[in-house]
């Protein structure tokens, strides 16, 4: 990740000099500021209220119920080294919460799964592959009902806004395939 | 329907925290403030990741970057004006939803680049932007081959999208 980061700044700044732009770097510093605090403030409430409502909703029970029940069996294909039972459930949640296309409260539940998954591998500075597999498995673009896009598309005077639905579907269900055959594969070295 | 479904769900929460006969009100406490130091900490990343964005974006290369990708994807029946979405994507959600809302206005949400564009955003993640704060959230640094199988699938993604709407249209 540092790498790409790098690239990012090298491009932008090398082109920043050749251009004779140079005050574009302090440009980019206050704006990127200013949009993280305009992030903070409408991600403060999301994140502190659904982990609330996680919190309570892990201290009943239910999401160990259902995740045993659910998760246990498709877990134990998935990732390389069996998971804990809070592990599981919190990736149970995380995923779940994905699938629903609920946003940045499946960012929420995601950081909780995390921390379960680092808990267990304990050591500094080295990636464990049930974590390089969990987010493989976020980032390969899973959903049931992608609302944001088809409410944009409503928005734009689509005739048929939900069309892209079941091929969103399959298109992801593909990704999804290949992103953990690919895990497998890469991940072993 | 899916707009009513946050709402049903925190609903069911407090009933099922209320049933189980937790404190509800603390719990919640308890989980919010978690919630609050788990974005403290991703906060650099994310500022980051900001900045570095909106360096290349203003840029000259920037524009001939996509230029020259529009060109290579052409052959494979992908639009040009998609060629700047499969770049932003990975980094950030806002700036592709700025790009796909460009599509939709200038050739519509129904034509050839609408649906393609539409459809890869809705079965892609921006990847770049997870792995950078989720793995800085747990301090991990190394992040081995996960940016490699992010990009492959990114890629897959749009020329499997490509090629459905040419088969459906």
């Amino acid at each position: 990740m540092s790498i790409v980061w790098c690239f990012l700044m090298i491009l932008g700044l090398l082109s920043a000099i050749i251009e004779r732009k140079p005050e574009r770097l302090l440009q980019a510093i206050s704006e990127g500021g200013k949009d993280t605090i305009e992030y903070l403030f409408t991600l403060l409430g999301i994140m502190a209220f659904w982990s609330g409502i996680y919190n309570v909703v892990e201290k009943t029970g239910v999401i160990s119920s259902l995740s045993q029940k659910i998760a246990r069996p498709v877990f134990g294909r998935l990732f390389r080294k069996r998971l804990r039972k809070n592990e599981e459930e919190a990736v149970f949640a995380s995923i779940v919460a994905n699938l629903l296309g609920l946003g940045n409260a499946a960012t929420v539940w995601g950081l909780k799964a995390m921390q379960e998954l680092k808990r267990e591998s304990g050591k500094e500075g080295y990636l464990p592959p049930n974590i390089a597999t969990f987010l493989i498995l976020l980032c390969s673009g899973l959903t049931i009902f992608p609302t944001s896009i088809i409410n944009l598309r409503a928005a734009y005077g689509s005739e048929n806004a939900a069309v892209i639905w079941l091929p969103a579907l399959i298109v992801s269900g593909i990704c999804t395939v290949v992103a953990l055959i690919l895990d497998r594969i890469w991940g072993e070295k | 329907m899916s707009r009513y479904l946050a709402a049903v769900i925190v609903l069911l929460c407090i009933f099922w925290g209320l049933r189980s006969k937790v404190n509800v009100y603390e719990y919640f406490l308890q989980g919010a403030k978690a919630g609050v130091i788990a974005l403290w900490q991703i906060l650099p990343a994310i500022l980051g990741i900001f900045i570095a964005i909106s360096l290349v974006r203003n840029s000259l290369v920037w524009g001939y970057i996509i230029n020259k990708l529009a060109y290579l994807m052409n052959p494979l029946g992908i639009p040009q004006d998609t060629a700047a979405l499969l770049l932003v994507r990975p980094f950030s959600g806002s700036a592709s939803l700025a790009v796909l809302t460009q599509i939709f206005i200038a050739e519509g949400p129904d034509s050839q680049s609408g649906l393609i564009a539409s459809t890869f955003m809705a079965s892609t993640e921006t990847v770049f932007y997870v792995v950078m704060t989720y793995l800085t959230s747990v301090q991990i640094k190394r992040s081995r081959h996960i940016l490699p199988v992010t990009i492959v699938i990114q890629l897959i993604g749009l020329i499997c999208t490509t090629f459905l709407w040419h088969l459906l249209a």
